[in-house]
């Protein structure tokens, strides 16, 4: 349940196309949008270049350091919207169940297509934007060219694709990997081959999922190498969730957890805290 | 005890979900406060006095006269110690009630320790006008027995937002590429028939480090640092990157607290770090403006279209639906490719694609970016 709002509605009740709610007392007039959809948005304000500098500089900054100190002591975790949605959405649940169960009356509306936006026009500028989409993929160089690289397992082009979520909580789960051919291996070959740098490093976390002993191999070498960008070297740790640590891999980490990036020093760290628990309790992907 | 306990929260909620909250919200329309009727941006800061009422702790009422023709319309909250919300009656009428903290519409938003409730939500939660009662709530205990209650409207549609790029601390991005992604953004907004989105000139915060800790609360100091002149600007931090890496940017709430400076929530925060080429050094300025982009949507009120498995989407209208059975492959996840007609081309689509550029957003969309109060 990671999301909040739906317009089906099928755990929420409210907030729907065609719910209850529609057409209420609530509603209050004329926010269809037409008013303020208005041309003015559209185009002129945008030409002229985009930095509009001047008047902004100049000591702007109060202090930032000093600032800090002051905030919110609470223990919960920094809420993004997504860390936010989906504790509403564990209330939703328990609210609904709370008041006899779910509703279902949304799952109608999850299946249909909208309209609205289908019309004729519409689609022709999608069918020229694929054609110039089409152009991008085939001039691009990073992910998915390399994905399709002849030796690539054949589950790297799904599984990059995979990884590419706008949010860290939204990176696909075991089950998901497993869908696809070879993913372990899909894996650790994005961990060498990924482009751009954010493919290698959700690949090399990703590998906690698995326990192969070229798994570890690779992301003991990649962790090890100071020469590596630290955001890789980190999450290379995280993805050995699942092996046990013998005492070189401890000494490994132990030397880690003093590196002088803070990444991998705290990944090192935390894989330490965690190194008592059992393998099944390896940590999924954390919410962004 | 300081926080309500979640499995505290979790019975509260539930209890009030089957009936909603008893208590009635009653103001004195006469001696309301008025929100301007001119055109333009206004924010108030009212002060809250909190008493506990059982497990929740309840600010007074403010009663405030909401004139015609206001297009944006938000409520913003800060408490330490508890989660918050609101309710909210119009002439009487209780139209947010606590029951509405957790997602249900029309008027939604979430509890949490900075809450926020914007109108409009949608295409059908315009600004309501008459008479405003607003109850901030908390939901447990609060150290402070007063408070402040942010009251940010705009009269008349905004026709462009403004950013203020900030380099945290010795976070290493060279001039140039932070203004080919600043461009980019621009872009991503224009093409899609947006808000012109106006860009500050890039300055730097002096920040103890470039690196910020995203599991603590680090980036809520780091946010709540910010001062800029005009509190209608939002802050973009860019950071080296978080500690957990693999996170390309974190919007704070949907909406954040636009308008108000200096909170917990103030700004997006995006790494730097995130968004290199595969050889660690090479920043993919096009795949940082993207993101500005998406996690801006997200700060200004806007959800995904779609989430992962098709199940859940965004409340409007007219945006695409990408639904479960567009999963071709049966991983369980929407691609792009699987939702390229639906809502696959959207900017706030839940993932993105190599090659396909995701430039569109629905007329509600626009109509939410120009509504946001902190729009001009």
């Amino acid at each position: 349940m990671k999301g909040g709002m739906t317009k089906g509605g099928a755990t929420k009740g409210g907030a729907t196309k065609g719910g209850a709610t529609k057409g209420s007392a609530m509603r209050r007039g004329a926010a269809k949008g037409g008013a303020i959809n208005g041309g003015a948005m559209n185009g002129g304000a945008m030409n002229g270049g985009a930095m509009n500098g001047g008047a902004m500089n100049g000591g702007a900054m109060n202090g930032g350091a000093a600032k800090g100190g002051a905030t919110k002591g609470g223990a919960t975790r920094r809420a993004t919207s997504c860390g936010a949605m989906t504790h509403a959405g564990l209330l939703a649940l328990l609210v609904s169940l709370a008041c006899g169960g779910p509703e279902t009356n949304g799952g109608a509306s999850a299946a249909a297509h909208d309209q609205n936006v289908a019309d004729e026009s519409t689609a022709a500028e999608s069918a020229a934007d694929e054609s110039t989409a089409a152009e991008s993929a085939a001039e691009a160089t990073p992910a998915g060219a390399d994905a399709r690289h002849a030796d690539a397992p054949a589950g790297a082009e799904p599984i990059a694709r995979l990884l590419r979520a706008r949010h860290r909580e939204d990176l696909p789960d075991r089950d998901a990997l497993l869908a696809h051919p070879e993913p372990e291996a899909s894996l650790r070959w994005l961990v060498e081959h990924g482009d751009p740098l954010v493919l290698r490093v959700r690949a090399a976390s990703a590998l906690r999922f698995f326990d192969g002993a070229e798994t570890l191999a690779l992301l003991r070498a990649v962790f090890t190498d100071a020469a590596l960008p630290g955001n890789l070297r980190a999450a290379a740790i995280e993805g050995t969730a699942r092996f046990p640590l013998d005492a070189p891999h401890r000494a490994e980490l132990d030397a880690l957890a003093a590196d002088t990036d803070p990444r991998v020093a705290r990944a090192a760290r935390a894989r330490l805290a965690n190194a008592s628990q059992p393998a099944a309790s390896a940590p999924g992907p954390s919410a962004p | 005890m300081r926080l309500s306990s979640p499995t505290l929260l979790l019975a509260t909620s539930a209890l009030l979900a089957c009936g909603g909250d008893p208590k009635p919200l009653d103001v004195d329309c006469d001696d309301a406060i008025a929100l301007s009727a001119e055109p333009g941006y206004e924010r108030l800061d009212l002060p809250v006095r909190w008493e506990r009422d059982g497990d929740l702790t309840r600010g007074g009422p403010v009663a405030l006269a909401v004139p015609e023709g206001v297009t944006g319309l938000a409520f913003a909250l800060e408490d330490p110690d508890a989660l918050a919300g609101f309710r909210v009656a119009v002439d009487g009428e209780v139209v947010v009630d606590v029951v509405d903290l957790f997602g249900e519409g029309p008027w939604f938003h979430f509890e949490d320790r900075l809450a926020v409730l914007q109108f409009p939500m949608d295409g059908a939660t315009a600004p309501p006008s008459g008479c405003v009662a607003v109850e901030p709530v908390l939901f447990g205990t609060t150290v402070w027995e007063e408070g402040t209650l942010h009251v940010m409207s705009r009269r008349g549609a905004g026709a462009a937002l403004t950013i203020a790029p900030i380099v945290v601390g010795e976070t290493a991005i060279d001039d140039a590429t932070l203004r080919a992604a600043l461009d980019e953004a621009v872009a991503v907004y224009a093409d899609a028939g947006a808000p012109a989105l106006v860009v500050e000139e890039p300055r730097a915060l002096d920040w103890p480090s470039a690196f910020v800790d995203d599991t603590t609360d680090e980036l809520d100091g780091l946010r709540a640092s910010v001062a800029l002149e005009d509190e209608r600007t939002i802050p973009v931090l860019f950071v080296q990157d978080f500690v957990e890496p693999g996170t390309f940017g974190l919007a704070a709430g949907i909406p954040g607290p636009n308008g108000v400076l200096g909170t917990s929530w103030s700004g997006l925060v995006l790494s730097v770090d995130t968004h290199l080429a595969a050889d660690g050094v090479t920043l993919e300025a096009a795949l940082l403006g993207e993101t500005l982009a998406h996690e801006l949507g997200h700060q200004l009120g806007l959800f995904h279209t779609s989430e992962a498995e098709g199940r859940e989407h965004d409340p409007l209208e007219d945006t695409a639906e990408c639904p479960a059975s567009r999963d071709a492959d049966g991983d369980g996840e929407l691609s792009v490719p699987e939702c390229l007609e639906e809502g696959g081309r959207n900017v706030m689509f839940w993932t993105a694609e190599e090659g396909v550029r995701q430039r569109e957003l629905s007329a509600t969309q626009v109509m939410l970016l120009g509504a946001s109060p902190v729009a001009r």
